[in-house]
């Protein structure tokens, strides 16, 4: 709702307002002449009457100031006539759609884009999207303040981007779809409904943007990339909240409606013939989500994958994974060679990637001391409980052969 | 809406004045004129950052120093104040001007503009000069607030007091509502804030007539600001 109110208001501020008023409203009548039949539809129009309320009473007081200056007899000219008022209900899905393209406007810093989105297009409250990055609320209470003024003051428009733009305004979009995903998916500290809510809320815009968006595969990509690791979410912790590693994962739990909409939507945006990073990221998800078993898995397909998807998006990580593809299609020798081209990237200095995939192969080619001192290395810099408790555990089968 | 367009660049990169690589430079300018005309609401060349002064207020006398207000690789190369709808369209706009394909242009939402142009008869033929409000950003840099109507009043008592040698100035938003175009390989590179490498422009600037430097120094000490660097104008085209 706050997507369409804030299209017709034209201010995002003013839209905000309105829906936090109808609730406000809600709390106090709700309790004394019961609950709506349609709660949703009752809150939606309250806020835009609210709005239209509004917008009359700055009209108003516009015209009485300009009357004030123009017209020295009191009364002043008579009010303007009252916007027309929507009464079909549900948000149309290309306003949400707009609402998204602003939130991810490029002339926005990456953390007030994920900020905005969660805020404005999902609805999660300041302190929600707080907890969820793990950061103090005034934090994001400000980045979303001043987000917001620089929508209205730069003049970023509401719109999707017409096509020659959507080259280089699309990305932005996706890429902050998928951290909101990733946010809820990566880790596993920190509020698990919230966590939920964040994974849940990534693949309904992903969903969105393909709905409205179906000729873009890169989107189509995303929205499958989604789907084929979500499908892994209830196994990759164990009962006790230990990280369960995909290689000792109990593949039964996996949610098999997931992998195979995933799957189908990986299909319909490969037959596009326009590859990219996240049709090629989902088609290593793909292949990890239909193998029967870790030893089963096709792994000379996936190092070739990852090989790919280091030509089109070159990145150290992505020759960490790749190490590991080689690793069980080449043995971890070669697995190794890979790894040791990247140890000295700058970008890896700070994460307990490198060391940990080194430790892993140095593990499985038996040098168990350099194993050891690989996850000590990965351990001083690993920042999770899981992750650490996981290290610790590999840390001490090494330590004790 | 208006749009200060800020141009910047590693100046030692740039080419010199007078060689043919300059001469290519500037018919590129002469076409985003043309393209642009109906968007062009002002625009000036500024001569090199070695050839700026710097004035600082503090408790006692103004403090003039040779050279920009901070030594940094990318200077200030060049402004123009753009008409446009939406921060897209002054994108749009800002994407085709040279300085984005191997520097940088700033975009920065108006808050006034105004430019007396010919109006300002008598020292027509006198040098001209930009002066750029620096400084920390406070309180009064904030549009619709009491600090930023007390800093506008204290502003046209300055052009009262100086009268005909202001030729044009305008205010701009915080720093916070900036965003930088650059052009690489093709892709336009849009992100948010100021160029990271640059000293950012506070709270706006003025246009000077002056007939040299020492007057414009003394009518831009006038000027109620933190700090002020003044640029002399390259007066190219026209």
């Amino acid at each position: 709702m706050l997507a369409t109110l804030a299209r017709q208001l034209g201010d995002l501020d003013a839209a905000e307002d309105a829906v936090q008023e109808a609730y406000v409203e809600a709390m106090r009548t709700w309790p004394r002449r019961g609950v709506p039949d349609n709660p949703g539809a009752w809150i939606t129009t309250t806020a835009r009457n609210r709005a239209v309320d509004r917008v009359r009473r700055e009209s108003r007081r516009e015209a009485k100031e300009k009357a004030a200056i123009t017209n020295p007899e009191p009364g002043g000219p008579p009010d303007p006539p009252d916007p027309p008022i929507d009464a079909a209900d549900p948000e149309p899905a290309d306003d949400q759609l707009r609402l998204i393209f602003t939130c991810c406007h490029p002339a926005l810093a990456p953390p007030a884009q994920v900020a905005l989105t969660l805020r404005l297009v999902c609805g999660l409250q300041t302190v929600e999207i707080a907890r969820a990055f793990l950061q103090p609320e005034a934090t994001v209470a400000q980045r979303l303040v001043r987000a917001k003024a620089k929508i209205r003051t730069a003049a970023i428009p509401f719109r999707v981007p017409p096509a020659h733009l959507l080259p280089e305004r699309l990305p932005p979009v996706l890429a902050c779809i998928y951290l909101v995903f990733s946010e809820g998916y990566a880790a596993t500290a920190g509020d698990e409904l919230v966590r939920r809510e964040l994974c849940d809320e990534g693949i309904r815009l992903g969903r969105l943007v393909v709905e409205l968006m179906p000729d873009e595969p890169e989107a189509r990509g995303l929205l499958a990339l989604m789907l084929l690791q979500d499908c892994r979410r209830d196994a990759r912790v164990s009962p006790g909240g230990d990280l369960v590693l995909l290689e000792d994962q109990d593949r039964s739990r996996w949610d098999y409606d997931r992998v195979a909409e995933g799957t189908a939507e990986l299909e319909r945006a490969l037959r596009r013939l326009r590859p990219g990073p996240y049709q090629l990221q989902a088609a290593i998800a793909g292949l990890h989500a239909t193998a029967a078993s870790w030893a089963d898995t096709d792994w000379p397909q996936i190092a070739a994958l990852y090989a790919e998807l280091a030509r089109v998006a070159p990145s150290p990580v992505v020759e960490l994974n790749r190490a590991v593809a080689v690793a069980f299609t080449e043995g971890p020798a070669m697995g190794l060679e890979v790894v040791d081209a990247v140890a000295d990237d700058p970008r890896l200095a700070r994460t307990h990637l490198l060391p940990a995939t080194r430790a892993d192969l140095l593990r499985r080619l038996g040098r168990q001391n350099e194993a050891a001192d690989a996850y000590r290395a990965a351990l001083a810099l690993a920042r999770t409980g899981p992750e650490r408790s996981f290290l610790q555990r590999r840390l001490d089968e090494v330590a004790s052969t | 809406m208006r749009y200060l367009a800020l141009l910047g660049g590693d100046e030692a990169a740039g080419p010199a004045p007078g060689t043919p690589e300059f001469d290519t430079m500037m018919e590129g300018y002469m076409r985003f004129g043309e393209a642009a005309a109906d968007a062009i609401v002002g625009g000036e060349a500024l001569q090199e950052a070695a050839t700026a002064t710097t004035i600082r207020h503090g408790d006692a006398e103004p403090l003039v120093t040779a050279g920009p207000y901070a030594e940094t690789v990318e200077a200030l190369g060049g402004l123009y104040v753009l008409d446009a709808d939406t921060l897209d369209d002054a994108i749009e706009l800002a994407r085709q001007i040279p300085a984005a394909l191997d520097g940088w242009v700033s975009l920065r939402p108006m808050v006034e503009w105004f430019d007396q142009g010919s109006q300002a008869s008598g020292t027509a033929d006198a040098p001209r000069y930009v002066a750029f409000i620096y400084g920390k950003e406070t309180e009064g840099d904030q549009p619709d607030t009491p600090a930023w109507d007390e800093g506008l009043a204290a502003h046209r008592r300055f052009m009262d007091a100086v009268g005909d040698a202001v030729q044009a100035g305008g205010a701009v938003h915080p720093i916070a509502t900036a965003t930088t175009v650059q052009v690489r390989d093709g892709d336009v590179i849009v992100s948010d804030g100021p160029f990271a490498e640059s000293a950012e422009v506070v709270g706006g600037f003025y246009v000077l007539r002056a007939s040299d430097r020492d007057t414009a120094v003394a009518v831009a000490s006038q000027i109620p600001a933190e700090a002020i660097e003044l640029r002399p104008i390259m007066e190219v085209g026209g």
